[in-house]
């Protein structure tokens, strides 16, 4: 039965989600990629007229706030 | 956006090819620099002389490149569905793949970064070889990959393919132990066996790596500040004191500051927001939906070596891509000298993309092979499709801005399958084909339409009309102009002048290439009398007085003779001995000539080229001879050109 379970794809996906999940800092690169989408459509006043990314979402779902652009970025 | 760059200096290396001149200088810009960018884009390629071709045959170039891009786009297309018929062994899947290459970012994003085509379209080439070399030893695969390796050598720098190789390399051998064995065996004998061969193959190579090694030459001159790959200093002066002070490579500070895949890719815009694409969307990463489900589907498949294989190339590419936010990159940087001298680590990316692909339909591959015995297996099987189809849309719920498209991909996918393994349409395998190609391209269809739509915004108009060079006597003393949204993201001036090949005003921009006594002056000297000295081409000088004579125009006295970008002949007829100053920056690879016969060319102004000239009529000649000169992108071009030829030859005539 054990066997049987080891065999299958789930465990390498469970390894390279466990992997993923463990060894890359998610937080930096939301500040890395915070950084990049301000310095290349940072407009003075946080807003995005008609960007292709719109940074304004961006820093919604994210959680980027003043504060944190403040803090972080 | 990386394209615009390479459509300037592929306009400008063809528009001066067509005029009869290989260009080694860029006499427009910061005062006159070489012309750097000649390894990074690809200009030697067979398939880039389609644009003097296409200019030739009445094109204007920039509808020539856009051609141009597009070809090649399809002929890593069409390499793919070559290497995945290798790969899965079925002419279908490969179809299936080759759809969804099309229908990735890879093609959209050739407008942004064509760097992704020059460094994937070779790689997956080169890997087809590879695949089938190891299968089958012919002097045509061989040859095959060798060419494919010199394109690789001469279209980008080749750190990012020598990576994912490496990444490929590490995995095969730990999980194909038996068989690496074996190809190393059968590649020691074909070396012994066609010796020859090899040593041509091994020339060709060198040859196409000419134009890079002729570059490194020059950087070792000293003569030009030409940092590594990037200059991310904190300053103008740092970038040209590390890079003349030979303190090679960047910190891991500086490789990770910008251009990870972290910085560049995020998971929310995989699946939402996708409505938002545009040509602004620089670095975009999209793989059609249905590529993400296969491999959801997929969790209880019987494991595999290649599945173990492709997802642990992926994994590895990813982890280093993503720079100092994966542990990976800091071990590679402290062990592996030459991770030291790249950055933009999400070039990277772009091998994830047919990686991913081939696993995904791998994965299909599996699906439709399970056999379905017996009433209560196929019932279990198709609520097992219909669960994760379930878990798959639960997941979808959690990215905001996810396109109605994507759902209903899902919803046909589930349809699809449940009809597959029902049993109840017995449909050939090529009309299965066509529903998955429909499932496949359905939402990525969307994305494009969406992205062309948005791209409008950022229309440009971009020199596209050839040009002969006209010397001008004087500099502007104000920088063109161009609202264009494009050039927000690449300097105006950093191609503009390049393409339309007129002069920029007389400034220097970031020490990029350009000499280095130009870097010293300019960093010295205040702008505003840099632009009033610089301003006029020639200045004269006699022995009365130390003050200079600028030329404004032609005259009896003094007229050009000839001009082109790497030389500029005067017709002089002084009444009495002067100092003739060419204000276009000095660098030890010029040479002056006196009526034919070489003289010494003296750095004047400190950044400047000089010439004692005699009274009477003369001739004067300024030339530009670098390392290798015009000869090693002529032996590099007509290297891969042969070896293109040759291929082909041994190949479909004399396998």
């Amino acid at each position: 039965m054990y066997k049987e379970i080891l065999e299958r794809n789930i465990v390498l996906w469970a390894i390279l989600a466990l992997l993923l999940s463990s060894s890359v800092n998610w937080r930096l690169c939301t500040i890395e990629r915070g950084k990049y989408l301000l310095g290349i459509f940072y407009n003075g006043y946080y807003q995005n007229s008609s960007d292709g990314i719109v940074y304004t979402d961006y820093l919604k779902t994210h959680g980027i706030t003043h504060e944190f652009i403040k803090e972080n970025i | 956006m990386d394209t615009n760059t390479i459509y300037g200096v592929t306009k400008f290396y063809f528009n001066n090819v067509l005029n009869g001149v290989i260009p080694l200088w860029e006499p427009f810009i910061s005062l006159g620099r070489p012309f750097y960018a000649i390894a990074i884009c690809n200009l030697f390629n067979p398939v880039t002389q389609l644009v003097p071709l296409l200019k030739l045959a009445g094109i204007n170039y920039a509808n020539a490149f856009v051609v141009y891009m597009v070809v090649y786009f399809f002929i890593g297309c069409i390499g793919f569905y070559f290497l995945a018929k290798e790969v899965l062994k079925d002419r279908c899947l490969a179809y299936l793949a080759y759809l969804a290459l099309m229908f990735s970012s890879l093609g959209a994003s050739m407008f942004t970064q064509f760097t992704f085509l020059e460094i994937v379209v070779p790689a997956i080439w080169f890997f087809f070889f590879l695949l089938r070399f190891a299968r089958k030893q012919t002097q045509g695969h061989f040859l095959g990959l060798s060419f494919t390796a010199m394109v690789l050598i001469s279209s980008y720098l080749p750190f990012y393919f020598v990576t994912a190789f490496l990444c490929f390399l590490l995995v095969f051998i730990l999980l194909y132990m038996k068989e690496a064995q074996k190809f190393c065996i059968d590649l020691y004998r074909f070396i012994i066996k066609h010796w020859r061969l090899s040593l041509f193959c091994f020339l060709g190579i060198l040859l196409a790596a000419s134009p890079l090694l002729a570059y490194k030459v020059l950087d070792a001159s000293g003569d030009v500040v030409a940092p590594g790959r990037h200059c991310q200093y904190s300053s103008a002066q740092e970038c040209y004191d590390r890079t003349m002070g030979r303190q090679g490579g960047m910190s891991y500070d500086e490789i990770t500051r910008s251009g990870t895949l972290g910085e560049r890719v995020d998971m929310q815009y995989l699946f939402g927001h996708l409505d938002k694409i545009t040509y602004g969307s620089d670095s975009l990463f999209f793989l059609p939906l249905w590529i993400y489900i296969l491999l959801g589907l997929s969790f209880f498949l019987r494991l595999k070596r290649l599945t173990v294989l492709l997802s642990a190339m992926a994994l590895l590419i990813g982890l280093i891509a993503l720079g100092n936010a994966a542990g990976l990159l800091g071990f590679l940087y402290r062990h592996i000298p030459f991770f030291a001298y790249f950055r933009n680590l999400f070039f990277l990316g772009a091998f994830l993309i047919p990686v991913v692909i081939l696993l995904g339909l791998y994965q299909l591959q599996m699906l439709l092979s399970v056999e379905v015995r017996g009433g209560s297996a196929k019932k279990a099987i198709i609520l097992g499709v219909i669960v994760l189809h379930a878990l798959f849309f639960w997941f979808l719920k959690h990215f905001q801005g996810v396109p109605t498209v994507s759902y209903v991909t899902l919803g046909f996918s589930a349809a699809a399958l449940c009809l597959y393994y029902s049993g109840f349409a017995r449909f050939p395998s090529k009309i299965w084909a066509g529903i998955f190609a429909v499932l496949l391209l359905l939402q990525p269809a969307w994305i494009l339409k969406t992205y062309a739509l948005n791209a409008g915004e950022f229309a440009a108009i971009l020199p596209s009309m050839h040009v002969t060079p006209v010397f001008s006597w004087e500099r502007p003393l104000k920088a063109a102009v161009n609202k264009s949204r494009i050039y927000q993201f690449v300097h105006y001036e950093d191609f503009w002048y390049d393409m339309s090949m007129t002069d920029a005003p007389p400034q220097v921009g970031y020490p990029q290439s350009v000499t280095r006594w130009t870097f010293d002056l300019s960093e010295h000297t205040p702008d505003n009398i840099l632009a009033n000295y610089a301003r006029y081409k020639i200045v004269l000088y006699d022995d009365l007085s130390p003050v200079g004579k600028p030329v404004k125009g032609p005259s009896p006295q003094l007229d050009v003779n000839y001009f082109d970008v790497n030389t500029l002949r005067l017709k002089t007829d002084f009444s009495k001995p002067q100092m003739l100053v060419y204000n276009d920056s000095y660098t030890t690879s010029w040479k002056a000539y006196l009526d034919g016969i070489p003289v010494e060319l003296l750095r004047v102004n400190q950044a400047f080229k000089g010439v004692k000239v005699p009274a009477g009529e003369h001739t004067i000649e300024f030339a530009y001879h670098p390392p290798g000169g015009a000869w090693v992108y002529v032996a590099a071009t007509a290297a891969l050109f042969i070896f293109l030829l040759w291929t082909v030859f041994m190949l479909y005539w004399k396998v």
